[in-house]
């Protein structure tokens, strides 16, 4: 499949009144053509500063990125000079941002602000960027574009207005869409219906997408693989179902513990335990350490590696490692495994998992 | 990396025991409010620089008339007029202390010794012959004694009556707010112009006719906190505890706006400051023998071409005392305003 | 909108009427009698003198003639300016003080918004320190010291300006700067926080993700929403002005209203005094409308909704 970023050993610091904050340590992914890839982790786990970075758009006054690569079309963003960067933003990569009530410029009217990036980028004409506006208003759904164009964001709801930042984000047909927390400021009737638009649109253009959420059931809806990150890393990453129904990270079965699903029954709820690294002071070995409660010595002193499940999967705990004692995952992942035992048809205890790429959209809405 | 694996010897895969107090371990050391305030007041050097300078200003203020060897209302005509001069600087030409006029063809002259006067006054005198340097800190010492008391009385006025406007809420409340829309709608200059045309010039009608248009900021603060706090969790435990709306005003309200009513008093300081030296300066200040620094760059603006130095000085040190005030008020709200907290 | 519009009007009125109350009953409070400067007068004389002017009613009747002539837009004659009626008075005055007043407030205007911009987009660089450092000059050092301080050092000792006195536009310039110094630096610093706070929206993320270069990003999305707010400043800046140009022209020896006003309260001509003060609040609350619907049209948020503009 056919690359179309790549991020290679990503770190980045903040300088802060309190010392250097590393954000980002050591980050590694790529993203192939028309596939969605959803990042996932708590606050402060790095998610948005890395999307933000592919987007140089991290403020400059602190931010420094001290060291790794993303590649694009053969060069690498980190070194792009800001003209370069103004024409790759909007055009070949755009965004989404969590608040559509925020994200929109109160006193220019929406027409405008679909045109600026037509306009800017593909030399449009007045007249046939607001004829392609209005184009692009239906595709997102927006009854009487017409109507709408000439009106100010205030007169939009949420739900509409987000509609009309994905209309600005794909105007340019980008080759890839970030959308950083889309629907976690929306009503829950209306992030369904943007998820689904987003699907939608995506077979229609054929971009590939970066999906930042802290909601695994978002996640289940849209990814196609998934990266889960945690202080500032990447600790499991893998197809959707392997991150599903066989995570092999104590992390990740955190998470997946702590979402309801149809079979938690009168369970009660898991939640992770202690809070999140201080990246001003990131913890010797495994961040996860302190609140994993499988810990093994090596955690506390090194950090670990990855460790292949499958050609999809990776996880960097060092309960894969052939030394480390088997260890009880929690009884929601248990069951998840098992199911995916079944459906992948392969004996217990296997490692080698057939290469497998769930179907877009996702099987296991019903889940 | 995989070829790690080789290295790491198998006991290290043994169960380890994480204190879990350890990783809910708050690295900074925990402050109250006044001290992470005064921990960023501190951060703000123009803040602390003029925090400084107000607090030599305020000592020199009362100890400064005493330093020097005249008093500050005898007059000695003889020794009108004369620039000032200070022992050690007056060899130093490029500072003002030399003793030097010019006049008006452009010719510098020393006045002390063409008028064959063995005296040092370190600001000058007058054209009565009084001590500028001693007079000038008098000056200071009025000014800022009517700054301090009419802010104290805004304070005072402005927190009982926003506190009780926000409080009592519904139509006592709307009924106060109209009050304060209307004196908000009369420009201050009018109010004060009047109320001192009426109680004659004065330090305490001087200090009335500020306070009289000074809380009503305070009051809307104070009301807007009110009417924050009045919905919050603390305010309503207290209330089913028990605690009397006074109880609840004083103790639970009003400690935690401090910021605001500070940041607040700090602002109201130099405005005072403004509109004293104003007043003097539309002949609605105070009268001699009293002075204050308005009165004093007023009284220099009469011989400003002569003697510069009889407005420059007053004007200066007005200017100073602004300046720090004004710098001390920002670095407090930046440091106490929750809104700014990063 | 015209509901709002009418209230805010009623508002005005009652506050006009309660100014007019106020500066009647605090006059005729103060003791002494508005002729005892002229010491010629016999009591006699001053006592006709009263009479003629009506002094010696009963004060409802001359509130009340007071109130009436008021509406009919009499302010009454100056006593001390050869009976002078104060209108006329304030008429010949009012220009030098209007144009040294929209001087100041353009002035104020175009650099503080200036200044406030380019600290906002180099924050934390010599030109944030150095334009901060103008603002809290000009914040906090009041306008008759700079007057003095210009006065001198530009007027007496380089000779570049006239030192005092209205004959031309030259002699406005050392007025209109000491003047214009508060309105600078109040809008810079407005505007710095504004720009500082729109610049740190998601929009404006938005705008760069859509490639917007560095001058799109400050023109047209951000200094645009930053202004809207500035204008509110504008209001209490006018009035401001108002206070500032009593000392300005007393010091430049402009004939206007404020060196007017000054004089008058050395000689307890009261009509003036009255007179003044009434224009001064009719001023006064015209201004703060006028910004108030200014902002309503400006923001079309508020513009739409029709809703209040606070």
């Amino acid at each position: 499949m056919e690359k179309v970023l790549q991020v290679k050993d990503l770190n980045i610091s903040f300088h802060t009144f309190s010392g250097e904050v590393k954000a980002i340590r050591g980050v590694n992914f790529d993203l192939y053509k028309g596939e969605t890839l959803a990042i996932v982790g708590e606050s402060g786990s790095g998610k948005s500063v890395t999307t933000k970075s592919i987007m140089r758009l991290l403020p400059e006054h602190n931010s420094e990125i001290k060291s790794g690569e993303i590649l694009f079309n053969g060069k690498d963003l980190t070194k792009l000079k800001d003209r370069e960067m103004q024409k790759i933003r909007g055009h070949d990569i755009s965004m989404i941002f969590q608040d559509p009530m925020t994200s929109l410029n109160p006193t220019m009217k929406i027409g405008g602000q679909i045109t600026e990036p037509l306009i800017k980028h593909q030399n449009m004409s007045r007249h046939d960027a607001k004829e392609r506006a209005l184009d692009l208003l239906k595709l997102v759904g927006i009854p009487k574009p017409e109507i709408r164009i000439n009106q100010y964001p205030h007169q939009f709801s949420g739900g509409m207005r987000q509609r009309v930042v994905i209309a600005i984000a794909l105007a340019c047909n980008p080759k890839i869409l970030i959308a950083d927390e889309p629907t976690t400021a929306l009503d829950v009737t209306i992030q369904a219906q943007i998820l689904e638009l987003m699907k939608d649109l995506q077979k229609k253009i054929d971009t590939s997408i970066i999906f930042i959420t802290h909601d695994l059931g978002v996640v289940a809806n849209v990814a196609d693989r998934v990266a889960v990150m945690y202080g500032g890393k990447i600790v499991e990453i893998g197809t959707a179902d392997e991150i599903f129904y066989n995570p092999k990270h104590p992390y990740t079965w955190g998470l997946i513990s702590s979402m309801p699903d149809m079979d938690t029954e009168d369970e009660e709820l898991f939640s992770i335990p202690g809070t999140p690294p201080d990246l001003l002071d990131p913890p010797k070995g495994d961040a996860f350490a302190p609140r994993n409660p499988f810990v093994m010595k090596i955690d506390l002193e090194q950090e670990p590696p990855f460790f292949k499940v499958s050609e999809t999967h990776f996880a960097a705990t060092w309960l894969l490692h052939p030394d480390a004692p088997p260890v009880d995952p929690p009884v929601a992942v248990k069951r998840r495994q098992s199911q995916f035992l079944e459906m992948s048809g392969v004996n217990s205890g296997a490692v080698e998992l057939e290469k497998r790429k769930s179907q877009f959209p996702g099987k296991k809405e019903g889940k | 990396m995989i070829n790690k694996e080789n290295t790491i010897s198998k006991d290290m895969f043994a169960p380890a025991h994480v204190d879990p107090s350890k990783s809910e371990k708050i690295a900074k050391p925990s402050l109250n409010f006044w001290q992470d305030s005064w921990f960023r007041v501190r951060k703000n050097k123009a803040a602390v620089v003029s925090m400084v300078i107000l607090v030599i200003l305020i000592i020199m203020a009362f100890v400064g008339p005493l330093l020097s060897p005249y008093a500050s209302d005898t007059q000695n005509t003889k020794h009108n007029n004369l620039p000032p001069r200070i022992q050690g600087l007056e060899d130093v030409h490029w500072l003002p202390f030399d003793g030097t006029l010019t006049r008006r063809d452009g010719a510098v002259y020393n006045a002390y010794e063409v008028r064959k006067i063995d005296a040092y006054y370190w600001f000058g005198t007058d054209n009565l012959g009084r001590d500028l340097f001693a007079r000038t800190w008098e000056g200071t010492q009025v000014s800022l004694f009517i700054a301090f008391m009419a802010a104290l009385i805004d304070m005072l006025i402005g927190v009982s009556y926003g506190a009780i406007s926000g409080y009592l809420g519904g139509r006592t409340d709307s009924i106060m707010q109209r009050i304060i829309e209307v004196i908000v709608g009369i420009p201050n200059l009018i109010v004060v112009v009047l109320m001192i045309i009426v109680l004659k010039p004065g330090i305490m009608p001087i200090i009335i006719a500020l306070s009289i248009t000074g809380w009503t900021s305070m009051a809307r603060v104070v009301r807007g906190q009110v009417l924050k706090f009045k919905g919050q969790e603390f305010v309503l435990a207290a209330k089913t505890l028990g605690a009397s709306d006074t109880s609840i005003i004083f103790k639970h309200m009003i400690p935690n706006m401090f910021g605001v009513i500070i940041i607040n008093t700090m602002f109201s300081i130099p405005s005072a400051i403004f509109f004293e030296a104003f007043l003097s300066f539309i002949g609605l200040g105070l009268q001699d023998p009293h002075s204050s620094l308005g009165t004093l760059v007023n009284d220099g603006f009469v011989s400003m071409i002569a003697f510069p130095y009889q407005m420059i000085i007053p004007s200066v040190m007005i200017a100073l005392i602004m300046v720090c005030f004004n710098l001390v008020a920002d670095g407090l709200r930046d440091a106490l305003d929750p809104k700014m907290r990063d | 909108m015209a509901k709002y519009l009418l209230q805010r009007f009623i508002y005005m009125i009652i506050t006009l009427f309660i100014v007019a109350s106020i500066t009647f009953f605090l006059m005729k409070l103060i003791p002494g009698s508005p002729f005892n400067t002229f010491q010629k007068l016999s009591v006699v004389q001053q006592n006709l003198l009263l009479e003629k002017y009506g002094l010696k009613d009963p004060l409802p009747v001359q509130y009340f003639n007071y109130m009436k002539s008021l509406v009919m837009g009499d302010l009454g004659v100056s006593f001390q300016f050869n009976n002078t009626p104060v209108t006329e008075l304030l008429g010949n005055r009012i220009g030098p003080s209007a144009i040294l007043g929209l001087q100041a407030m353009v002035l104020g205007a175009i650099v503080g918004i200036f200044l406030g911009t380019i600290s906002a987009l180099k924050q934390n660089t010599w030109i944030d320190y150095g334009s901060t450092f103008i603002a809290v000059i000009g914040k906090s050092i009041p306008s008759f010291i700079f007057a003095g301080l210009l006065q001198f050092y530009i007027a007496v000792k380089l000779g570049w300006f006239p030192v005092m006195l209205w004959k031309g536009p030259e002699y406005t310039v050392l007025p209109t700067i000491a003047l214009a110094m508060f309105p600078i630096s109040i809008a810079a610093r407005f505007m710095r926080t504004e720009m500082i706070d729109v610049l740190g929206s998601d929009y404006i993320t938005l705008a760069k993700a859509k490639g917007a270069s560095f001058w799109q990003i400050s023109v047209k999305h951000a200094l645009r929403n930053a202004l809207i707010p500035v204008v509110t400043v504008m209001g209490p800046l006018a009035v401001s002005l108002m206070t500032g140009s009593l000392v300005i022209e007393k010091i430049f020896g402009i004939p206007g209203i404020g060196e007017q006003f000054v004089k008058s309260i050395s000689t307890n001509d009261y009509p003036v005094i009255m007179g003044t003060n009434l224009l001064f609040a009719a001023l006064f609350v015209v201004i703060i409308l006028v910004v108030d619907i200014l902002y309503g049209i400006i923001d079309p948020r508020i513009r739409i909704s029709g809703g209040k503009a606070k």
